[in-house]
Formats: C-alpha cells, sequence, structure tokens
C-alpha cells in the first residue's frame, strides 16, 4: 500500500484561504491553481437519503393516518374522515389546548432561566481556580445522565410524603412543599428539574462563546472606568446575542418536546396540570388507543414545534437588522 | 491593605460559587449512590446522607427481580448498532458538509431534530405493527438511527472543520482519490472527534425512553423502562430504586467522562459554527 508521507506545503491552513492563483507561467506571473480536490459532494446523498426516507415517510403516513376514523380492524380499515380529527383537535379539544399551554409554560420558563443560569455557570468557568479541569468535566454529570435514572431520583427527593427535600424542609422547621402533587408547583417543579439538567449544555456553548471575545476590550474598558457589570453589559452582552440565540433555538427545540422525566415522576398528572403535548400525544396512542387522533396531534404538535423555532429565529433576524 | 482584602474577598466569593455549582450537579448522583448502599434498616431510620453500613444487596435484589441484564444487553445491541449506522452514514456526510459547503444540506439534517419524537413513533408503531416489528431489534434500532444520525453529524461537521487541509491537499497531489484522503487523512486526525461524537450518540440511544416505550417489548426492553418496575405508588422502595438508577446511569457517566474534553469540544464546536 503507498504510504501517504509528502510534508503539507507551507501556507495557509484552511481550505478557504488556501490560496487559488500562485506564482508561474504567463498571465503577468499569476496562473490559477487548479483545485486538486476531487469533488465528494455526493458524499452527503446516504445521509440525507437515509433520513429522509425514515422521517418523511413516516411523516406522511401520519397525515393519512390522522385523516381516518378510528376502527379496531385496523388502520387502513377505516373511513376517510378528512379532516374532522383536527377540527375535533383545535376547537373542541380543552386537554390539548391545556396541553398547549402546559406546554408553552414549561418551554419558555426553562429555556429563559437556563440562557441565565448557563450563562452565569460559563461566566463563573471562565474565572482561574484550582481544579476548574475537573469542574468543567464534572458539569457534564446532569447531561449526560440518563433522564430516567434521574427521575427516579428525584422523586425520592421530590415526594411529598417522606421524600428527602421536604423531610429536611421539616426538620428545619420551614415545613414541605407539595413540588409534584400541587397543580400550580408541579410544572415548576419540572423545571427545575429540566434547569438542572440542561444548565450545562448551555454553560458549554456559552463558554465557546465567552473564550473568544478580546482580552483588549475589557481592559480598554477598565481604563475608561468601567466596572464589572458595565463590562459585561456593554461588552460581552452584545457580543454574545447571536451564541444565545443559537443555544436558545436548540434548547427551545428540545424544550417542546420534553417527555422522559414527566412522564415517570407525574404521568401528566395531578389532574392534566402538567400534562404537555408529548404526553398528550402518547397517551392518545398507547393508553386510549386512538391511532388516528393520535397522528393528528403528532402532526399538529410539529408543525406548532416549526412554527416556534420559526418565530425564535425570524425575532433575531430582525434583531441582527 | 484594602486592595489585598477585596482580593481575599473576590477569591472566597468565587469559591464560594465554585462550591455551589458544585453542590448543584453532584448533589443527585451522590444520593443516588449514597442511597442504593444503605440498607432498609437504615433508610427507616432517616440517618443521613452516607450510608453507616454500606451494603450491596439492593443491587444484588435489582439484578436478580428485574430482567435489568437482559435489558442492559438489548440497550447494548441497539446503541452499538445504532452508533455504526450514525458512523457510516453520517462520517462522509459531515466530511461533505465540512470540506464541500453543503450547508443547506447540514441545515437539514439538524433540522431533523426539530421533529418531535411522538410524532415518528405513532407512524412507526403502526408501520412496524403491521410489518410485525414491535419488540424487534431492527424497528428500534431503525428508531434510534433518528437520534444518533443527525447528532454524529453535526458534531463531526464541527470538528472536520476545525481540520487544516494540508495533509489532505497534500494526499492530493500525491495523487490519492477522495476515499483515500478520507480514509487515510481525515478519519486518523480526527480521531478524538469520532470517539466522543459515538460516545454521545450511544449515550442518547441508551438514555432514550419514549420509542422503548413504544417499541419494545418484552424480549427488546431497553435499560430505561426499569423505571417502571419501581412506579407503583404503594411502597417506594429507596434502596433498590437507588440502585436501579445507579445501574442504568453510571455506565454512560463513566463513558462521557473518558471522553469529556472531546464532548465538551464537540457540543461548543457544533453550536458556535452555526
Amino acid at each position: 500500500m503507498q504510504k501517504l508521507t509528502t510534508s503539507p506545503p507551507p501556507g495557509p491552513s484552511n481550505a478557504e484561504t488556501s490560496p487559488r492563483y500562485v506564482r508561474g507561467g504567463g498571465n503577468a506571473g499569476l496562473i490559477k491553481r487548479r483545485s486538486p480536490r476531487p469533488s465528494a459532494k455526493w458524499y452527503v446523498w446516504p445521509a440525507v437519503g437515509y433520513v429522509s426516507l425514515i422521517v418523511a415517510f413516516p411523516i406522511l403516513y401520519s397525515i393519512i393516518t390522522s385523516m381516518k376514523e378510528n376502527t379496531a380492524g385496523g388502520l387502513f380499515e377505516g373511513p376517510w374522515v378528512g379532516v374532522e380529527n383536527y377540527w375535533h383537535l383545535l376547537a373542541q379539544d380543552s386537554q390539548f389546548h391545556n396541553a398547549i399551554v402546559n406546554t408553552l409554560y414549561y418551554s419558555v420558563s426553562s429555556v429563559v432561566i437556563e440562557v441565565v443560569t448557563g450563562m452565569v455557570l460559563a461566566l463563573i468557568l471562565t474565572q482561574q481556580f484550582l481544579f476548574r479541569g475537573i469542574v468543567r468535566a464534572l458539569i457534564l454529570i446532569p447531561f449526560v445522565m440518563t433522564p430516567t435514572a434521574a427521575a427516579l431520583i428525584w422523586r425520592l427527593l421530590m415526594g411529598t410524603n417522606g421524600g428527602y427535600f421536604n423531610s429536611v424542609l421539616e426538620s428545619l422547621g420551614v415545613g414541605a412543599v407539595p413540588w409534584l402533587s400541587d397543580p400550580g408547583v408541579v410544572i415548576p417543579s419540572l423545571v427545575l428539574i429540566d434547569v438542572w439538567q440542561w444548565t450545562p449544555f448551555m454553560a458549554i456553548i456559552f463558554l465557546a462563546g465567552l473564550v473568544i471575545i478580546p482580552e483588549g476590550l475589557y481592559e480598554a474598558a477598565s481604563i475608561d472606568g468601567a466596572g464589572g457589570v458595565r463590562k459585561f453589559t456593554s461588552i460581552t452582552l452584545p457580543l454574545m446575542v447571536p451564541i444565545i440565540v443559537v443555544a436558545a433555538t436548540l434548547r427551545a427545540t428540545d424544550a417542546l418536546k420534553a417527555f422522559d422525566h414527566i412522564f415517570i415522576l407525574t404521568g401528566g398528572g395531578p389532574a392534566n396540570s402538567s400534562e404537555l403535548l408529548n404526553i398528550y400525544a402518547y397517551k392518545t396512542a398507547f393508553e386510549f388507543g386512538d391511532m388516528p387522533y393520535a397522528a393528528a396531534v403528532s402532526v399538529t404538535f410539529f408543525v406548532l414545534v416549526i412554527a416556534a423555532i420559526s418565530v425564535i429565529l425570524f425575532a433575531s433576524r430582525r434583531r441582527k437588522a | 491593605m484594602s486592595l489585598m482584602v477585596k482580593k481575599v474577598t473576590k477569591r472566597t466569593g468565587l469559591y464560594a460559587l465554585v462550591v455551589v455549582v458544585l453542590v448543584f450537579v453532584l448533589f443527585v448522583p451522590f444520593f443516588m449512590i449514597a442511597t442504593s448502599l444503605k440498607g432498609p434498616m437504615e433508610i427507616q431510620q432517616g440517618g443521613g446522607l452516607l450510608p453507616q453500613e454500606p451494603t450491596l444487596d439492593n443491587f444484588v435484589k435489582v439484578l436478580a427481580a428485574t430482567e435489568l441484564p437482559q435489558m442492559i444487553l438489548n440497550s447494548l445491541i441497539v446503541g452499538l448498532v445504532a452508533t455504526g449506522v450514525a458512523l457510516v452514514l453520517g462520517l462522509p456526510a459531515a466530511y461533505a458538509i465540512a470540506r464541500y459547503q453543503r450547508d443547506r444540506v447540514g441545515t437539514a439534517v439538524v433540522l431533523v431534530r426539530a421533529v418531535p419524537a411522538i410524532s415518528l413513533l405513532v407512524p412507526y408503531f403502526v408501520v412496524f405493527a403491521n410489518l410485525r416489528m414491535i419488540d424487534t431489534y431492527l424497528g428500534l434500532i431503525i428508531a434510534h438511527t433518528m437520534l444518533t444520525v443527525p447528532l454524529l453529524t453535526w458534531l463531526m461537521v464541527g470538528f472536520f472543520r476545525d481540520l487544516p487541509s494540508d495533509l489532505e491537499d497534500a494526499a492530493y497531489i500525491d495523487g490519492a482519490t477522495v476515499f483515500r484522503a478520507f480514509i487515510s487523512v481525515m478519519i486518523p486526525l480526527s480521531r478524538g472527534g469520532i470517539a466522543a461524537a459515538s460516545i454521545l450518540s450511544f449515550i442518547f440511544s441508551w438514555n432514550n425512553l419514549i420509542f422503548a416505550a413504544g417499541l419494545a417489548g418484552s424480549n427488546t426492553q431497553t435499560v430505561p423502562l426499569v423505571a417502571f418496575k419501581f412506579l407503583s405508588f404503594e411502597s417506594i422502595q429507596w434502596g433498590p430504586i437507588a440502585a436501579a438508577a445507579t445501574l442504568v446511569s453510571l455506565p454512560v457517566i463513566v463513558l462521557a467522562m473518558i471522553v469529556q474534553r472531546q464532548i465538551v469540544a464537540g457540543l461548543a464546536g457544533g453550536a458556535v459554527k452555526e
């Protein structure tokens, strides 16, 4: 086998800045260097083809299924009812409306809080302190820990009777909190778990953005007499806005689809107060067994997620302009 | 003197914050492991966080009474194959996106993440049920590739973009084909990134609950489903629950710590380069 042992030619080390024009031949000393790189654009096709198949086909199938009525005979047996399921869903299904409200409450709270806590954590991690490397490694744990396992532990912690948090609170004289049993408290508790899990993710992204900001900017500001807060609001924040938008969008796409810990801890309760769209769709499919209706819910859900992301992206573009 | 006091206060404040961060991050796993080592008597009595007489009874109970060993095997099979598929499809795709500016394709692959799992789960369930693919590895693997392929591609685009193209150019001058350059230059150079991206994909597959809840049966239950065995409200058995949680999550935590530096680089790179 031929071994590739040539040392690379000196010059800029980036595909975008490799010189296209080099000295030699006619043309006033410059010839266009023929790009030695053969095309491999088709390398994306296997992945794109596979993913399209695995995504587009089910979505289409979902749409077709959602337009039929639920029968026991099997999905292709049912009569065609067109958009009746959607009509019922949007106009009459109060449980669906409740799920939308819950989903928005949960996602907006999570993303907003996580932007703040993520930024705080990132700022802490830019400082020098002992064992910083180890701390940076450890913060990954909430992010990779199996959400189901974490949910089991949160159950031990947040259980209303005899949960660890409440027994500590009671021994301190503060009194128990109905973390998961009170409809008004349950979504904030679930948001707390979400914040625990995802703040490190946000912090890692923000950290990457923070280290890029040149020290010189801060020094110049110090000379002008700016204090820490002023430096943050006038230098750091404006420069971080694009990254905050990216992180918030990434986070929002997942927050809207939250499922694991909610399903394990509350199953949507108490009294549907924590039933998010994902859970509602799942229950419709697998507990009520109404596949066509569940298909309608999941298609609508998909459209809503796309719409939400588009809104975020649109709002951020306008701000840039 | 006052400047010195200011400095000391700042340092103390910083370390205090670091401690808060560590408590916030580590309390849950710490509580999990500590509780898993406590016997039932200790748990009854309340007591402090740490077990006075550590015991492995809970682990024995969980491994014997649930089908956890089989579930671990199932999760391994599904995760490894789904990650393998992601590598075969995603590495070339990421290469093309990074080196040939196929950015719109890159965006499309990432947008796939916007599809809620339930929107896929319902049709998958219907189709697989008709094809008798419920409770099969194949069905679960197909579903899991929806997690692994976009994630791995997204991460690898960031890693590939970071690599200078000098060595590849040198290879082309030597007359190598794209395939040779890809296999002999890019892949060895990005070993770290590939390891991190693969491990992160595997972790997401391992952790996934919703596809397992819908598509797995008694033969193919994956690890997160063990939670359902502990959800009865009659008696909450702290020790076994904590032991189960430990068995479920410790493997992925350990895996993540091994490649943590690359994971952080990958996540940051993938996001910041958008």
